[in-house]
């Protein structure tokens, strides 16, 4: 049989598969976050991350140093996901708006390693900035983000006003944009 | 205020803006009318300095709505779908020269394997072709015979106690027969396929012919009687070329088996007729008498129901009878074998034929059912 596993994809990694599974519970979250900056639709941002993690795997022979793999990963599904959005045609013109915004930003991003590596923890970052948010301001924005209420529900749900809603929610949004930005 | 002072650009009024945030919201909601969102989009190009904090928005609310979704299960759903599509097309995504590397020892053993396959089949089909046909075998008891027409049209005319037999692909490579006993054939010309006749020691090969063979197990000879056409004599084993016999018509050619003593079997009568002698080289043993010239009807006017009986001894017209007539012959004295007789026997009842012996000798007889007895006359 020496001649099946001679040239079996699965042989000669550049990781083996315990050290693939320990990276994709890793990064997984990471990379989908990741993708949601670009995609509002989290099925196909979860695809796009599954395939990327698969190609990596069958090509992982290929790795020289396994200190790039996540800045790797990061670029591969950003890139991935500007291609879905260039061939999406049935769209709003708002979401076409933000796209071809996103895409022209993306395309004059500096893509360091650095830059990559700063993404590293945006799962964890993402929730402790979360975590951050005063009470009122955090309860709100979860039960619109977690439990998808629109924010006339919410004002229902909590006895307020929905422009005191739709102010938290925007109050909350400025501050998570400062805390991942600003570091 | 603080909040205020990071907003770089500016709304034209705070009323302004809150209307804007309110759209926008709505769009993120999912819950804008069309014509809402042409005026934000109009809004959104008119003031390109807020592009890119409505941008922000939008990215935190999509990824906020994405870290809901990531749980435990949807990891572990994930990661067991990346396992299966891994396992299940391990070669979906390799360059043509990794593929050609991994298909070519594959495809190279599934050919092996399929070559190796047809061989083990055909050395089935065709090394052991006997093993695979039947034979067709015609027997006729003591005492009657019948006439055969073989797939390629010859005629064959099977003597009492006689067996006849050949595979069922005869005709389709060549024409082949085994004969035990004695058969007179009237071959079907067909100059691409030899007509051979097996004898348990002599082979004949006929080009188109017609010709008689007896060559009874319990008899000393085997002898051909050519009428028309040739036939070649061989004894099997033997090289045909250098050791083939041919006939010419109205020539017969009587082969002494091996083990059998040529004086036991030898007649006076044949070795008289006999024109031209072949002997073996090595031990000078008589093998052939050639007879050249002869009457043929003597040895093939069996099958028309007539024995033509030219001086033939009472023990060899004996052996006719029985077969002729299936009784058994017995001799009371040696002396009464060596009787000779001439005459020929058409339509006569056993009974008939004895008495007229007995008439012509000067013997006594006893017939007891199948079973005769020729004795000396008192």
């Amino acid at each position: 049989m020496w001649f099946f596993s001679l040239y079996s994809p699965r042989n000669k990694k550049g990781i083996s598969a315990t050290e693939f599974h320990q990276l994709f519970r890793e990064i997984y979250p990471d990379l989908c976050v990741y993708v949601s900056r670009y995609l509002n639709d989290e099925e196909t941002a979860k695809d796009i991350v599954q395939d990327v993690l698969i190609t990596f795997w069958e090509e992982s022979e290929k790795l020289k140093d396994k200190k790039l793999i996540r800045p790797y990963l990061f670029k591969s599904v950003k890139h991935r996901a500007l291609n879905h959005l260039k061939r999406e045609s049935r769209k709003l013109p708002l979401d076409a708006f933000f796209d071809s915004f996103n895409e022209t930003l993306a395309n004059n991003e500096n893509e360091s390693v650095e830059s990559f590596l700063a993404l590293e923890n945006l799962q964890s970052d993402l929730e402790k900035a979360i975590n951050e948010l005063p009470e009122q301001r955090q309860r709100i924005f979860r039960m619109s983000r977690f439990e998808e209420m629109k924010h006339k529900e919410i004002a229902a749900a909590l006895d307020i006003s929905p422009k005191t809603v739709e102010t938290q929610i925007f109050r909350a949004l400025k501050f998570i944009r400062d805390k991942l930005g600003g570091e | 205020m603080i909040f205020a002072a990071r907003f770089p650009y500016s709304y034209n009024t705070n009323k302004m803006s809150k209307r804007i945030e309110q759209l926008f919201l709505a769009y993120l909601e999912g819950r804008i009318s069309s014509q809402d969102e042409k005026f934000l989009l109009e809004w959104l190009k008119n003031n390109p300095e807020a592009v890119k904090d409505y941008n922000e928005f939008r990215r935190i609310w999509n990824m906020s709505k994405m870290l809901a979704r990531l749980t435990n299960e949807d990891l572990e759903k994930r990661w067991q779908e990346i396992i299966r599509e891994i396992e299940s097309s391990p070669i979906r995504r390799m360059s043509p020269v990794q593929r050609f590397f991994y298909w070519a020892p594959r495809v190279a053993a599934v050919f092996l394997f399929g070559a190796a396959f047809s061989f083990f089949v055909a050395y089935l089909v065709f090394n052991k072709p006997t093993q695979n046909l039947a034979f067709q075998e015609i027997n006729t008891p003591a005492g009657a015979k019948s006439k055969i027409t073989l797939p390629d049209g010859t005629v064959v005319w099977l003597n009492a106690s006689s067996n006849l037999k050949y595979s069922s692909d005869f005709g389709k490579k060549g024409r082949e027969v085994e004969l035990e006993g004695e058969a007179f054939f009237d071959v079907e010309t067909d100059s691409s396929k030899i007509f051979m006749v097996r004898t348990s020691e002599l082979n004949i090969k006929a080009y188109g012919t017609s010709f008689n063979v007896k060559s009874y197990p319990e008899e000393g000879t085997i002898e051909t009687t050519l009428l028309e056409g040739k036939v070649g004599v061989v004894r099997d084993g033997l090289n045909v070329k250098e050791n083939e016999v041919l006939l010419e018509p109205n020539q017969r050619v009587v082969y002494f088996r091996k083990n059998k003593p040529v004086e036991e079997t030898i007649d006076a009568q044949i070795e008289k007729q006999a024109t031209e002698t072949i002997k073996t080289q090595k031990t000078n043993k008589l093998t052939y008498l050639i007879s050249k010239g002869i009457d043929t009807r003597e040895f093939t006017s069996w099958k028309d129901g007539t024995l033509f009986i030219t001086s033939e001894s009472l023990s060899e017209l004996a052996i006719k009878l029985e077969r002729k007539y299936d009784v058994k012959i017995h001799f009371e004295t040696e002396a009464l074998k060596k009787l000779k007789f001439t005459g020929s026997l058409e339509n006569e009842t056993v009974e008939q034929v004895i008495e007229a012996i007995g008439i012509a000798a000067h013997i006594d007889y006893e017939i007891e059912d199948r079973d005769i007895w020729l004795k000396e006359k008192n």
